[in-house]
């Protein structure tokens, strides 16, 4: 249990970083790579046993509350939402995990740019339209983490690999 | 005495004037015809000879010209790698240098250098996070400018980091002054992070490629801070005012170092900005 939420906080911690520091400096158009929902989308994949998708969503939230200047709990609620359809596709499919990954990271990357693009909206006052902010923002958002996918799969399967007890010992 | 028979005389003779003639120079030619022969036997076989000692001695050489190889390739390594840095701090001493001109042209303000180490993950933020913090005096507020012009404001602070909002963030609002036309106007970021000068008259004359500097009204930058140019502008025959978009100064995709000016305190006029009055009950 220990060594599943360390594992899984670590592993949150270092995609802020990676984020901050260097995919939030590559732009498709003025979209970006989200590491942290792309590690949390690998995470619950190997780990939904000890704590459900949406625990892990909010852990991942409040990392890039820490790094972040959106108004104060819009990552949780973005974050917490991608948790919630994560938990409610586990509880039908378990199996096989590269079409989960996808279906995580695309949803995923919809409701954490739609609720952060809201939540500007509401808190900053900012406004743009709505076919403005899927073209410029979202769609290239949710390609760049697409393409990103297969190689977090494989990075991060081995830090769960590693931290997590095997399947055997859990049950 | 026996006297020699003649066919010992005869051979004598001709072999005395086979003599003569060499030392005459008269068999010199055909000397040379058959003396080639055995001379390229020679070459061939001193040839054959050198390669079988090269081939046996060939093991010893082998590892001396691999050995001095690699010393060769750890060297060429060495020295790429002290190009490379050379290059950066060049870069780098090119980059402060010009920090070093902002700051001689406006000696009015104090200055704290930074390191951009960071950007917000979001892309609807146009925020960077760099290296200075309240532990330096680093306070909200205060402004940020790049080697080429204005780049924002601090936004909060811990000891040792501090968050920047950019000029570009669409909440970023810089009160600003177009010169030679010396009109006021409001600059505004935007999710794109375009910049868009609004609240300009009518009656204005801006034209593509007029600076823009910041005017110092309503207390958030000091004034004559460069942000950009006139990249476009648009006049709407019903609209109130006109509109124009500013091609920023600073390169906010590169942004590495920026100053921090110290002794520049925000002010906040919120207080003085007189609120509607409500009907009478």
């Amino acid at each position: 249990m220990f060594r599943a939420f360390a594992g899984g906080v670590l592993l949150f911690i270092f995609a802020g970083v990676l984020q901050s520091a260097l995919l939030s400096q590559w732009h498709l158009l003025h979209g970006t790579a989200d590491a942290v929902l792309l590690a949390w989308a690998v995470w619950v994949l190997y780990e939904h046993r000890y704590a459900p998708p949406w625990a892990w969503a909010l852990v991942a939230g409040a990392v890039v509350e820490v790094y972040s200047a959106l108004p104060v709990g819009i990552p949780l609620l973005g974050y917490g939402l991608a948790g919630v359809a994560a938990h409610y596709i586990l509880q039908r499919i378990e199996e096989p995990r590269i079409p989960l990954l996808f279906a995580f990271v695309g949803i995923g990357t919809i409701l954490v740019q739609g609720v952060a693009f809201l939540g500007r909206w509401a808190f900053d006052g900012v406004s743009a339209p709505i076919s403005l902010v899927l073209v410029q923002v979202i769609l290239p958002s949710m390609l760049l983490n697409t393409l990103l996918a297969l190689p977090f799969y494989a990075i991060v399967g081995e830090w769960a690999d590693w931290t997590l007890p095997p399947r055997e010992l859990i049950a | 005495m026996k006297r020699p028979s003649l066919p010992r005389l005869a051979i004598g003779l001709m072999m005395a004037g086979l003599v003569l003639l060499a030392l005459g120079g008269y068999l010199t030619p055909w000397l040379g015809r058959l003396v080639q022969p055995v001379l390229q036997a020679q070459t061939a076989v001193v040839r054959y000879a050198r390669a079988v000692a090269d081939y046996l001695a060939a093991p010893t050489d082998v590892e001396t010209l691999r050995r001095r190889n690699r010393e060769l390739e750890a060297q060429v390594a060495q020295l790429q790698t002290q190009l490379a840095i050379l290059q950066q701090q060049v870069a780098e001493l090119e980059l402060y240098a010009a920090l070093l001109d902002l700051a001689r042209a406006h000696p009015e303000h104090e200055y704290k250098t930074a390191q951009v180490i960071g950007r917000d993950p979001s892309p609807f933020m146009h925020y960077i996070i760099i290296n200075v913090g309240s532990d330096d005096d680093i306070r909200p507020g205060m402004p940020v400018v790049s080697a080429q012009g204005l780049a924002g404001q601090v936004d909060a602070v811990i000891p040792r980091a501090a968050r920047v909002r950019l000029i570009t963030d669409p909440a970023s609002k810089v009160n600003v002054r177009v010169t030679p036309a010396n009109v006021d106007a409001l600059l505004v970021g935007s999710v794109t992070g375009d910049l868009q000068l609004r609240m300009v008259p009518l009656d204005a004359k801006i034209n593509v490629g007029d600076l823009v500097v910041t005017s110092g009204l309503g207390g958030q930058y000091p004034p004559n801070l460069l942000v950009g140019q006139i990249a476009s502008t648009q006049r709407l025959a019903h609209a109130l005012f006109q509109e124009a978009t500013v091609q920023p100064a600073t390169d906010f995709a590169n942004l590495k170092v920026v100053l921090v000016i110290t002794n520049f305190r925000p002010v906040d006029i919120t207080p003085l900005i007189p609120t509607p009055i409500g009907p009478a009950p």
